[in-house]
């Protein structure tokens, strides 16, 4: 199969433009290149969205509109009058099998009182040998049917990639495993199988009536009676397969949703406690500002008293004067004044005037009363208070460096938890929360419905085993009843072999898919140099179509390990084949993957499946071999060295269509030594200023 | 170290529903015949597998 055009018309960012997809001379690279936020991924998924249904929220972080019509103009439309019509389309080409077909995808969006409505319109045509198109078929599950026979839904997850599910695919997310699994059924061809349980159910369907008919025409009413019984039953176990079956799928769907949103809740949730922890913090911050205010003003008070600090000197010079002036006890004016009252010394010398004189000047020179208790007094305070102003000084300051220290450190942990917080919006959140109750009720339900089915399922098997044992029995004599009961116990085996082959066929394929992955891993990936290799879990059931890389050294050393102590044959008494136990010890050894590494795991899977498409099959027919095209969106970004090498070396290998978008000034220089050798034709997206609009011009 | 499953070809499963070998020509047939009608519009394969049917347990 492969996509011949692609015609586009105010679809999203392309006004219009056309890309013609041919390969000539075994040149089987077309190259997009274009700037980020060009165009190249709403390109990629076109293809997606032309074929089937396609949800745009996946497009996040680019342009985030939820409808194909270009956004410029849908904006128009919002502000235009009512009854204002617009639409868009893209037309697809493609061939198969030597026909070439063409879907059209057009959606008209039309402007009423209260909101926009769109009309959504697919046609499916044909060009016959003389070149002319068929007449349209417009009936979506006819479309649908055809298409999916061609290149089938799921198998556009192994085949067309953005770098976003590059990265994801080999996640351990309920989506990516649903992804893996999807491709693996579609690529085994599980539908020819499909196909073939429906033609022999149409025909057991019409043996049942031939025999009722019989049944009746030879009035035995009894035999008419059970075969009718037997033949609705058989509708009842088929309405009840299918409704198991759908109710299983959407039960499945669920389920994927619940774990997705489940994830979702928990980082809200954590953010929500982290937002909580940064508001403790915030108000601690707070209270610490206040603190620190009052503790700054005490310490502007200290430091007003703090010229004290620098008395020291004055102190000691005070001091030694007072030593020096140290003036005996009794030695006051008043002694000094009583004894010049006196005619005499108590001693009995005379006071003559040289005495008078004398004492008068000791008069003078005396300092006043108790002038060396007062200053020492004086000076004691003062110590006390210089000792009080320092340590006052002292502890504020160690407050305030307390406090100081306790903000800072808040604020970090504020920065931290910041950075930690994923942004919600909490309606989202709200919304989100109400579709998880929503969804768990609705798997109560199908849980349910599931086994309520289930248990008519079963019972009405039983019921339809003892009619056709008792149909049987009376038709024995019967030779034309005979005869259309041995084709009816013919196609009955067919049916059942063919559920047995089903399953053996899918399980066999995921066997032969592993071995080309573990080949393509070591074609493309560095790291299978180091010994790693890359695995897609095939039996264990909580993991089964997990994409997992683990060290086959370690993987080996466990193994071994299990042997001989035992472990091994514990698992074989539990059930376990040799190949589970060693998958078993591939799971204990699961490595993680960086960004690149991701990559390159699914391009390894990428370059498996297209592989395995591409082989002629020994399936004894029941496997077609498919071609299928590959379209992939930066694919090297986040890969460097020899990986870069060795994915841009082989790329032209992956496929016989290769369709690449990459950017042209970041990755288009250092990877085109190695690709331009195959490449047809060169497409720049040109994304015009100011308006969400790219245009597409071929290079000649 | 990777080992195949050893699960069973078409043929060990035919034979464990005890189809004849006729019968089991008539099974590989019909899968080649909804084969063809999944490529191409014109066959009829219910058709074609139950005239086989019929022929085979006349």
């Amino acid at each position: 199969m492969r996509f011949k055009t692609i015609e586009f018309e105010n679809y999203r960012c392309f006004i219009n433009g056309r890309l013609e997809l041919d390969e000539v001379d075994g040149k089987n690279i077309n190259l997009i290149l274009g700037p980020n936020g060009g165009g190249k991924t709403e390109m990629l998924f076109a293809f997606w969205w032309t074929l089937y249904e396609f949800d745009f929220s996946r497009l996040r972080g680019k342009e985030n509109t939820p409808y194909a019509l270009n956004s410029d103009l849908y904006k128009e439309l919002e502000q235009g009058k009512v009854g204002d019509v617009k639409s868009c389309s893209v037309i697809l080409e493609f061939e198969h099998l030597n026909i070439r077909y063409r879907v059209k995808k057009e959606i008209t969006y039309r402007k009423t009182e209260k909101q926009i409505r769109q009309e959504e319109y697919q046609e499916f045509s044909y060009y016959n040998n003389n070149g002319e198109l068929s007449l349209p078929i417009r009936d979506d599950r006819e479309i649908d049917r055809r298409i999916n026979r061609i290149i089938p839904k799921a198998i556009l997850d192994g085949i067309i990639f953005d770098g976003e599910r590059m990265q994801k695919l080999s996640s351990a997310d309920e989506k990516s495993k649903k992804a893996i699994q999807g491709v693996i059924n579609d690529i085994t061809n599980v539908e020819l199988i499909e196909n073939c349980i429906t033609v022999f159910r149409d025909i057991r369907r019409e043996l049942n009536s031939s025999i009722s008919k019989l049944a009746n025409q030879t009035k035995q009413k009894n035999l008419e009676d059970i075969i009718g019984q037997i033949s609705a039953d058989d509708n009842i176990i088929e309405n009840d397969a299918a409704l198991i079956r759908d109710k299983s799928e959407r039960l499945e769907i669920v389920n994927s949703r619940i774990a997705e949103i489940s994830e979702e809740l928990k980082s809200i949730e954590g953010a929500r406690t982290l937002e909580l922890q940064r508001e403790n913090e915030k108000r601690d911050v707070e209270n610490n500002n206040k603190l620190l205010d009052e503790y700054y003003k005490n310490f502007s008070a200290s430091l007003k008293e703090a010229y004290l600090l620098n008395t020291n000197k004055l102190q000691e010079d005070v001091e030694n004067i007072i030593q020096q002036i140290d003036v005996p006890a009794g030695l006051t004016v008043e002694a000094v004044r009583s004894v010049l009252g006196r005619p005499s010394c108590i001693c009995g010398r005379e006071i003559g005037p040289e005495q008078v004189k004398a004492l008068n000047e000791l008069i003078i020179s005396l300092p006043p009363d108790n002038i060396n208790s007062t200053l020492a007094e004086m000076l004691r305070q003062t110590s006390d208070k210089v000792r009080d102003v320092k340590s006052r000084c002292k502890e504020n300051y160690k407050y305030i460096t307390n406090c100081e220290t306790k903000i800072k450190d808040a604020k970090d942990r504020i920065a931290s938890i910041s950075s930690q917080i994923l942004s919600f919006n909490e309606k989202e959140a709200q919304d989100l929360e109400s579709e998880n109750t929503s969804l768990h009720n609705e798997k109560l339900q199908l849980n349910f419905d599931i086994n309520r089915l289930k248990q008519e399922h079963d019972s009405t098997v039983h019921e339809r085993d003892d009619l056709i044992i008792q149909r049987d029995n009376i038709g024995k004599n019967n030779e034309e009843t005979n005869r259309l009961n041995s084709q009816l116990h013919y196609v009955e085996k067919c049916l059942n072999a063919f559920e047995i082959i089903k399953e053996q066929n899918k399980a066999k394929a995921l066997t032969v898919i592993n071995e080309k992955l573990e080949n393509a891993y070591e074609l493309l990936s560095e790291d299978a140099e180091l010994g790693n290799a890359l695995h897609i879990v095939q039996d264990d059931e909580e993991k089964k179509y997990q994409m997992i890389v683990y060290l086959k050294k370690n993987a080996e050393l466990l193994y071994d390990k299990w042997k001989s102590s035992g472990v091994y044959d514990d698992y074989l008494y539990d059930g376990l084949s040799d190949e589970q136990v060693w998958e078993q010890a591939i799971i204990e050894c699961a490595d993680s993957n960086s960004t690149g590494q991701s990559k390159m795991n699914t391009l390894a899977f990428a370059k498996a499946i297209l592989d395995y498409s591409n082989e002629q099959k020994e399936t004894e027919g029941l496997e077609i071999q498919k071609e299928y095209p590959f379209l992939i969106d930066a694919p090297f970004s986040d890969i460097a060295g020899d990986n870069l090498v060795k994915a841009a070396t082989e790329l032209h290998n992956f496929s016989g269509q290769i369709l690449l978008m990459i950017d042209e000034d970041k990755t288009y220089p250092s990877v085109k030594p190695y690709i331009s050798s195959n490449i047809n034709k060169i497409y720049r997206l040109k994304k015009q200023a100011d308006q969400n609009v790219t245009s597409i011009e071929v290079e000649e | 170290m990777m080992k195949m499953n050893s699960s069973n070809g078409i043929e060990e499963i035919l034979t464990g529903l005890e189809m004849s070998d006729r019968e089991k020509q008539i099974f590989k047939a019909s899968i080649k015949e909804v084969k063809a009608a999944q490529i191409s519009d014109d066959v009829d394969a219910k058709g074609s597998i139950f005239e086989m049917i019929r022929e085979e347990f006349k």
